[in-house]
């Protein structure tokens, strides 16, 4: 029990995906212009990581080793297909909004990472934790990054506007500079919080 | 040697499943959510094509048709070089056969990130009611501003008089919508579509307005006759209804209405203004 629960929490923090292993760098640093498109491309990633960790555990013992990079892609690459006709018919403002970076879910390299790194080698239950662990510590930090660019680039948090009329949003912000320097600022943030706790532990 | 080859056949053999069950994984799913998707599709379509055109006192649409049904698909002449556009024409009727407007669908090719799919309502006249993003790919923040107070500049205008439809950084003296700030790209890619939509409508009115007569013979609406004031204007009469007095009642209901709801924007821009240059004097004066 205490494996799954070390298997699940380290995604979210420890190991955490965008700012630890800075997996997934495109589409986290292309969505995040508003919480509502950080949320939904954190959950639509999530989703295809989970299933696709799950089929890669299940089939690791047949894939022959010089082809399973093609066999993960087919395996990722449909269940993004899937994700992606199923918001079209049944969530279309989502599906408008994250428009182009839902087809590009399947060369986020966290999701080959995960693949290639973990399902291809442990049993379908750790897969499974290791996929959901990674995918919400994924969208946690999408969140916290979509989070501060809205706010400040937008005046607006989940589209309601903050501030009276006489803010003026830092454009910089929703543009690419604002992703980079928003990440840079909590890859550091987060690195200290790690290096503070090892040095507590090493003492 | 044959080892090798005993590997390949492995390699291919095992990847062609993979592919065959994903591939009719994928082929369930699309039947799956195939109708689920056209409907969502349609209902998207309705629903611009509502926004877009003139709605009466409690916001329920003045036509009572299916517009998408009647739809038509027209090829705008390109200047040499460029790809001929497609322009299509969904027109609205009230009950008593009365040509509402159209909604017009246009698709702009120089968009910053891709093309902008645009639905302009106009009236009979070439004036516009409303206009709706239908796609784009402009980027989060900047460009995606057209579809906020930017397309409020389009309400009422035409191309005519006084309106040109050009964006004031392309035209000084011509000029009358105000690009955004950061997003010059965007707002003349919408700017040009519309107006390019307007112009082909009022070059081809004639013509467009007959396919209306075609597709539905209820709808009866004579080609152009020229008012006291100078104006072109369309002369409306219903083959069913003789009640002229009914359809010019509804007719400026529907333009109350739709004046109502300009004035109300135009007072609301003129509110945001004087804001903006009372901010303007707060700073220069410290």
């Amino acid at each position: 029990m205490s494996k799954i629960w070390q298997e699940f929490s380290k995604g979210i923090f420890k190991e955490n995906p965008l700012l630890i292993l800075l997996l997934g760098m495109c589409p986290a640093l292309a969505v995040t212009t508003a919480v509502e498109n950080g949320i939904g491309m954190g959950l639509a990633s999530t989703f295809v990581l989970v299933c696709s960790n799950i089929v890669v555990s299940i089939i690791r013992g047949v894939i022959p080793n010089k082809v399973r990079i093609p066999a993960f892609i087919v395996v990722i690459a449909s269940f993004v297909t899937i994700v992606d006709l199923f918001l079209n018919g049944y969530m279309y403002e989502l599906w408008k909004s994250l428009g182009l970076f839902i087809p590009l879910i399947v060369v986020n390299c966290m999701i080959l990472g995960r693949a290639e790194a973990f399902a291809s080698r442990n049993s379908i239950m750790m897969s499974f934790f290791d996929g959901l662990g990674m995918g919400l510590g994924f969208t946690l930090a999408l969140v916290v990054l979509s989070t501060f660019r809205e706010i400040l680039g937008n005046g607006t948090f989940f589209g309601i506007k903050l501030f009276g009329e006489g803010f003026e949003p830092a454009v910089l912000m929703i543009l690419p500079p604002g992703a980079f320097i928003t990440l840079g600022f909590m890859v550091a943030g987060v690195n200290a919080i790690n290096k503070r706790r090892e040095e507590r532990s090493g003492k | 040697m044959k080892k090798q080859t005993k590997s390949i056949v492995r390699n291919v053999s095992v990847l062609t499943l993979i592919t065959i069950v994903a591939g009719f994984a994928l082929a369930l799913t699309f039947n799956l959510t195939r109708d689920k998707i056209a409907e969502a599709e349609r209902q998207e379509m309705l629903k611009s094509i509502r926004f877009v055109l003139p709605k009466d006192d409690q916001g329920n649409p003045i036509f009572t048709n299916a517009p998408d049904r009647m739809k038509f698909t027209m090829k705008m002449e390109a200047p040499e070089g460029e790809v001929h556009e497609e322009i299509t024409f969904f027109p609205a009727l009230a009950e008593d056969g009365r040509l509402v407007g159209f909604a017009v669908k246009a698709i702009s090719k120089i968009g910053y990130g891709g093309d902008i799919g645009l639905m302009i309502g106009i009236d009979p006249n070439g004036k516009i009611y409303e206009t709706y993003i239908l796609s784009m790919l402009e980027t989060p923040g900047l460009g995606t501003k057209i579809n906020e107070d930017f397309k409020d500049q389009f309400i009422g205008k035409s191309i005519g008089a006084d309106d040109n439809l050009i964006l004031k950084k392309d035209d000084r003296k011509k000029g009358d919508i105000d690009a955004i700030t950061g997003a010059t790209i965007s707002s003349r890619a919408m700017t040009n579509t519309v107006r390019k939509a307007i112009n082909f409508y009022l070059e081809n009115k004639t013509e467009i307005i007959e396919k209306v007569v075609e597709k539905d013979d209820k709808a009866n609406v004579s080609s152009d006759v020229i008012d006291d004031t100078g104006n072109k204007s369309l002369h409306i009469e219903s083959k069913d209804k003789t009640d002229t007095d009914a359809i010019t009642d509804a007719t400026t209901e529907a333009t109350r209405a739709y004046e109502k709801k300009k004035s109300d924007k135009s007072r609301n821009k003129k509110n945001r203004s004087q804001h903006l240059r009372k901010r303007k004097k707060e700073r220069s004066g410290k």
